[in-house]
């Protein structure tokens, strides 16, 4: 046997080992959960009790607990065991009685034995007479459990033995230090899994191509090849099937006409944003960039009666034409960031990830003293919009009963717009020939540097535009505003088929990219996935596109 | 033509041993094979696909 081999099988001993210590270790840390169930609270307020028993004033009802499953939890932790049956039984038998005088015909019976004027009439109002049903009640339990003394009956109803095992037994669980060794060797399993997977991950690159066996299977080669280049729109596909099974609302076309306008914003930052990758750049400010012109433009567009407003001196509405200030401002605004990050990657050279890195930064330090600067000295979100505002930018036209939000139809405006520009002007052509190959572009007589600042300029228009709709859609413009929103633009923009090799794109791959990054985060949220999670998903999706992106170039060259 | 030439020639290298790479995925395709970019793909789609089964299973649903 090679060595190679003897290092395989252990490193799959190890992957093995790996994984039942991370099993292992997983039910130990589950302790909190178990114990959270056995008191019939949370988690979090079962941390509490195990770290300071005497807060525990009460227990869940054993019927729902489980008496069993309560028993054994107390016995586990090393307590008496028959001390622990007898308290059991105890409190089964209480919650019993209990139960049966809560029970109509029980209590009727009782009732007439002990007060023959009660009847099946007048039962009702007995019951709704507190003051003397509930001492009745408490009397045929107490004659359930033979017990006479009433001082006897509270102790049994405060659950006093029962609690005092708890409290008993809880500080246990951090004693045997279980829950500690639990993590620890999660970790352990963890680092062992890791370890395995990597000598596997590196081992696979050395394996030479097997000439015969792919030689002669064209079909599963063709097959391969097809999974590898369609792998994100078959999981994106997939997503939104299961999401359609499992929640047969998502397909409503109220949601529908929902995921078309948040995308519709989006979508216009990945208009500009698009132009950038097809020039081999990036963009890391759009969020950023956004926040701040949502902000100057919420500034200006304030509801002339509210009195903490930014501007107290705009006492007029502005009405219709008077919006293409704050429009015209929040471009200007966004704009002038474009220019920045365009004259860092024409002129000086810089990649544009740092230039758009550190415009990121000015623009929320800028978008920061901003929203403080209001005159009411509080950092607090600009809201309070004017009506003729919210109507233009975030309003609806019906057709019948159909309500089609406006921010739709300008996105695809925009679209239209920046499709002719890409494919109709002479800076379209200079844009792609400049992204596929720059040094032949120069050579060709295009001005590279001028044809990169134009690129910015629109992005810059378009972001602006954007901010602009993205004030009045989500009315309230603060500090975090804008947060994380290059990311959904560069994802929609990469799954739309834009190239980060530079020189390939088109519109209409944007727009659809837009669209389906949009409906995958509102199926994510459909499908109730934890936030932090569809951080990852999205993160592992734009990874995938690059990835079958690169493999398309490798392929091409 | 000349000067666009010429200007070309400032900006990038003319160095023919050692041509300017200005690409990213240029030093990517020189540097990675196609089975290695295969290999990235396929894991990233078992991990998204994983994340997207943990995420439906421990997902809170409305009800």
């Amino acid at each position: 046997m090679s060595k190679k081999r003897i290092i395989s099988i252990i490193m799959l001993v190890v992957l093995a080992v790996g994984i039942a210590l991370a099993v292992y270790g997983a039910t130990g840390v589950g302790i909190y959960d178990n114990a959270a169930t056995m008191l019939g609270g949370d988690k979090k307020a079962a941390i509490g009790y195990i770290q300071d028993p005497s807060t525990l004033t009460e227990i869940g009802s054993l019927d729902k607990l489980g008496a069993d499953k309560v028993s054994s939890f107390l016995k586990g932790l090393g307590l008496d065991a028959s001390k622990v049956d007898a308290a059991v039984d105890e409190r089964v038998k209480y919650e019993t009685a209990v139960a049966n005088s809560k029970d109509r015909s029980k209590f009727l019976a009782y009732a007439q034995s002990v007060d023959e004027s009660v009847t099946e009439d007048n039962l009702n109002d007995l019951i709704k007479d507190h003051d003397k049903s509930d001492p009745m009640r408490a009397a045929m339990a107490m004659q359930e459990l033979g017990i006479t003394d009433e001082a006897q009956f509270a102790k049994l109803a405060t659950n006093e033995e029962l609690l005092a095992l708890y409290k008993e037994g809880l500080p246990k669980l951090l004693e045997n230090g279980r829950m500690t060794s639990g993590v620890l060797i999660q970790f352990v399993g963890i680092i062992l899994i890791v370890i395995a997977l990597a000598y596997f991950v590196i081992q696979a690159m050395d394996i030479k191509p097997r000439g015969k066996t792919r030689a002669a299977n064209p079909k599963t080669a063709k097959v391969t090849t097809f999974l590898l280049n369609y792998a994100l729109f078959i999981i994106l596909g997939l997503i939104l099937v299961v999401v359609s099974i499992i929640r047969i609302d998502f397909l409503s076309m109220n949601n529908i006409l929902n995921i078309l306008q948040n995308a519709s914003t989006k979508g216009i930052l990945a208009l500009g944003c698009a132009g950038l990758i097809v020039l081999a750049g990036t963009d890391l400010s759009i969020g950023r960039v956004l926040g701040i012109s949502a902000a100057v433009t919420a500034s200006l567009v304030q509801s002339t009666t509210y009195a903490s407003r930014m501007y107290p001196t705009i006492v007029q509405p502005l009405g219709a034409f008077g919006l293409l200030i704050p429009l015209f401002a929040s471009i200007a605004i966004a704009v002038a960031f474009s220019l920045i990050n365009g004259f860092g990657v024409a002129k000086l050279h810089l990649h544009a990830f740092i230039v758009t890195l550190g415009t990121q930064l000015i623009a929320y330090g800028a978008n920061c003293l901003y929203i403080e600067s209001q005159p009411s000295g509080t950092a607090q979100a600009l809201s309070t919009f004017d009506p003729t505002f919210l109507n233009i930018a975030a309003g609806a036209i019906y057709i019948g009963e159909l309500r089609i939000p406006l921010v739709v139809i300008y996105f695809l405006v925009l679209a239209a717009i920046v499709w002719v520009i890409w494919n109709k002007t002479k800076l379209g052509k200079n844009m792609f020939a400049v992204g596929g190959n720059m040094e032949a572009a120069a050579v060709s007589g295009v001005n590279v540097a001028k044809t990169i600042m134009l690129v910015y300029l629109l992005a810059g228009v378009l972001y602006g535009t954007a901010s602009f709709l993205e004030a009045a859609r989500i009315t309230s413009v603060g500090a975090n505003t804008g947060l994380n929103y290059e990311l959904d633009a560069i994802s929609a923009v990469v799954v739309g088929g834009v190239s980060f090799s530079g020189g390939v794109g088109t519109i209409q791959g944007v727009v659809i990219g837009a669209v389906i990054m949009q409906a995958i985060v509102y199926a994510l949220q459909f499908l109730g996935i934890n936030p932090y999670i569809q951080y990852i998903i999205r993160g592992l999706i734009i990874i995938l596109a690059v990835s079958i992106d690169v493999r398309k170039y490798i392929v091409k060259k | 033509m000349e000067l666009a030439k010429r200007q070309s020639e400032k900006t990038f290298s003319t160095d023919p041993k050692q041509p300017r790479r200005n690409k990213l995925y240029d030093k990517i395709k020189d540097n990675v094979s196609l089975r290695t970019v295969d290999l990235v793909i396929i894991i990233t789609s078992v991990l998204l696909v994983a994340a997207l089964v943990i995420g439906i299973i421990t997902g809170k649903r409305p009800q």
